[in-house]
């Protein structure tokens, strides 16, 4: 699959469409939940971002779109485009979502609405979004179903989620996603409910949109052997850091920091022995002794 | 649908049978017959045993209980004790009263209790959703009996804003008529209306708490259609299934209401054929609510097929 040069073929945008610093996510626990994390996004890449349950993946992705679980505490910057979002009002929160961020989850058959069929799903995203009658609606519709290769649109459209695979949900989520119009993706474990060759299509598919629509796409995930496949850069989180970030290949190839090694490590590889899985070793360093996630980002590789 | 039908009714059929088994047995529990009630305590065992013959309690209690529950079937409720006249004629005119408070009644907790529910869900982490909710507890807890009595007693007797003189009929004028059901009908509510509101907020609390509608807060969609089109929908199941809940709730009122407000309906008949000993009156009243609620209960599980399209699915393969 091709990684970094799939971006190349567009223009080099000028800047990130969100930029993220500093931002905590406290609940007021022994550590803040998001603590300190710096990331940019930019149109046609996507950054994958890995890290064991817990690390502040998904709080990083919610809280950028203004959805972090009440009682939290949020500092630092979150800036989509030319607008600071953090400490702004739900008003213009919610008119950046759908339209200029928006975001899928896991477990499909619990993140689609049950008693409620795709067609109006799909069709209440676009119409939340976008000033267009019935006709058009469906247009856009019918079109983001061939786009995510949902070619049997009738048939989906009539369903309901729970008469859906787990991989034909996944991708009714992602047309939604692309209704919507928005030019940020968060996509937050989505293919982790899946089975293995199910999971690569979905994956092949988000990388084919962000192509050809030139989303920015956050992709999250726990297995970073999922993500080094389609992801342009990584990003490893740890107890609510960056502890490591740069382009797909550099990380790879060269890990900096030991979390990211032993992540790597416990991913089975074709050609190694598979005689045993390594499983995730459990860590735990002492992170006030380590650099900034900002210098390991960008000073390691000097 | 059918098939739902006929799954329900083998839950059904069985419940109702119990229902009359235990119905039936009042009779044979508490002490009494209708010699004593009607007789008033004389003791000539010629009489006992006369009319012990005419009301067939001579016969073994299961062929009691079965030519009871044919009657019944046949819609033969019995004769009363108390009047020797047909049960069907003390409960007949009672019905009205009673449709009219426990249907109103219903209305207004499903509307108030509905709406408030509502509120507090949407509201769930402000100082005033928290106050409403606290406040169900109260409404929940409330003793009717007292708190009807105080309130008759204040609005009724003392400033004189509603009569408490009992049930105006409608053919006397929709004013008086709605004015003597006002105090009744909300009071027998109040109970209720506090249960529905507990209920409603906990079902929509879970459907905005859910996974999809956090979907749809994401994909931007107004907060208007995510709490009255998408919440509202999924929580519209669990409330239809709380119906017969809520009408239990109204009938166990129904007695403490119609003896404060002095009106004629079947909580009044209860009272009375409890008084006069007059089984066949009371079991017919207390087998007839019960059956109805049942019968709620499974228009609700009808109702709740035809909502959700996973059970509709189930129901279909
Ligand atoms: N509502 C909440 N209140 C307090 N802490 C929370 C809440 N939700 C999540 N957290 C904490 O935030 C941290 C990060 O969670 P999360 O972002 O879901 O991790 P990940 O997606 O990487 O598995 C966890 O330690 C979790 O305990
Ligand atoms: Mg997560």
């Amino acid at each position: 699959m091709s990684r970094a040069s799939s971006s190349a073929a567009h223009r080099v945008p000028d800047g990130p469409v969100l930029s993220v610093r500093d931002l905590i996510v406290d609940f007021g626990a022994a550590e803040p939940a998001v603590n300190g994390v710096s990331l940019d996004l930019w149109q046609g890449r996507i950054l994958g971002v890995a890290g064991q349950s817990g690390s502040g993946k998904s709080m990083t992705a919610l809280t950028s779109l203004g959805l972090a679980p009440p009682g939290a505490h949020i500092t630092g910057s979150i800036r989509f485009r030319d607008q600071e979002l953090v400490g702004v009002g739900q008003r213009t929160l919610s008119r950046v979502r759908g339209s200029g961020m928006t975001m899928i989850f896991q477990e499909t058959n619990a993140a689609l609405n049950p008693v409620i069929q795709v067609r109006k799903q799909l069709t209440l995203a676009v119409r939340a979004n976008r000033d267009c009658n019935q006709d058009e609606a469906h247009e856009l519709v019918v079109d983001a179903l061939r786009d995510v290769r949902l070619d049997d649109t009738d048939r989906v459209l009539n369903s309901y989620p729970h008469e859906l695979s787990g991989g034909m949900a996944q991708r009714v989520m992602i047309a939604m996603a692309l209704v919507c119009g928005a030019d940020v993706i968060f996509a937050d474990e989505p293919t982790t409910a899946l089975d293995v060759t199910v999971q690569r299509e979905v994956m092949e598919i988000i990388r084919r949109v962000a192509d050809e629509h030139r989303l920015a796409v956050m992709l999250i995930s726990h297995d970073i052997g999922v993500l080094e496949e389609i992801s342009d850069e990584l990003a490893v989180m740890y107890r609510g850091r960056v502890v490591e970030r740069g382009s797909t290949d550099d990380v790879i190839r060269a890990p900096e920091h030991p979390y990211t090694r032993a992540l790597l490590d416990s991913i089975p590889r074709i050609g190694h022995e598979l005689t045993e899985f390594v499983e995730m070793p459990s860590f735990d360093m002492d992170l006030t002794s380590l650099p900034a996630a900002e210098r390991i980002a960008e000073g390691s590789h000097s | 649908m059918t098939r739902v039908l006929i799954g329900r009714l083998r839950v059904v059929v069985p419940t109702i049978l119990l229902i009359t088994i235990l119905t039936f047995a009042l009779r044979v529990i508490i002490p009494g017959g209708p010699a004593d009630a009607l007789l008033g305590g004389s003791d000539n065992p010629d009489t006992i045993k006369m009319i012990n013959e005419r009301y067939g309690l001579d016969q073994p209690i299961w062929q009691q209980y079965f030519s009871w529950l044919g009657g019944m079937l046949r819609g033969d409720l019995g004769t009363s004790y108390a009047t020797g006249l047909p049960v069907s004629d003390v409960i007949g005119p009672r019905l009205a009263s009673t449709v009219e408070i426990v249907g109103l009644g219903m209305l207004l907790a499903i509307l108030a209790g509905g709406a408030i529910g509502m509120y507090a869900a949407i509201h769930r982490s402000t100082r005033l959703g928290r106050l409403v909710f606290a406040a169900t507890g109260i409404g929940v807890s409330l003793p009717v009996f007292w708190f009807a009595t105080i309130v008759a007693g204040i609005l009724g007797v003392a400033l004189r804003i509603l009569p408490v003189n009992g049930y105006t009929p409608l053919a006397d004028g929709l004013v008086p008529h709605l004015s003597s059901i006002a105090m009744p009908v909300v009071l027998i509510a109040l109970p209720s209306t506090a249960l529905m509101t507990r209920h409603v907020r906990s079902t929509m609390v879970a459907a905005l708490e859910s996974p999809y509608v956090r979907t749809a807060w994401a994909m931007g969609i107004s907060s208007r259609r995510v709490y009255f089109d998408l919440a509202l929908k999924n929580a519209i199941g669990p409330v239809v299934s709380f119906m017969p809940f809520l009408a239990a709730t109204l009938v166990g009122e129904l007695v403490i209401i119609d003896v404060v407000f002095v009106l004629p309906g079947l909580g009044s008949a209860i009272v009375d054929a409890v008084h006069f000993r007059d089984y066949p009156s009371l079991q017919a009243i207390v087998l007839l609510m019960s059956v109805a609620v049942v019968l709620l209960s499974l228009i609700a599980d009808l109702v709740l097929t035809a909502l959700d399209p996973r059970r509709r699915k189930e129901a279909t393969t």
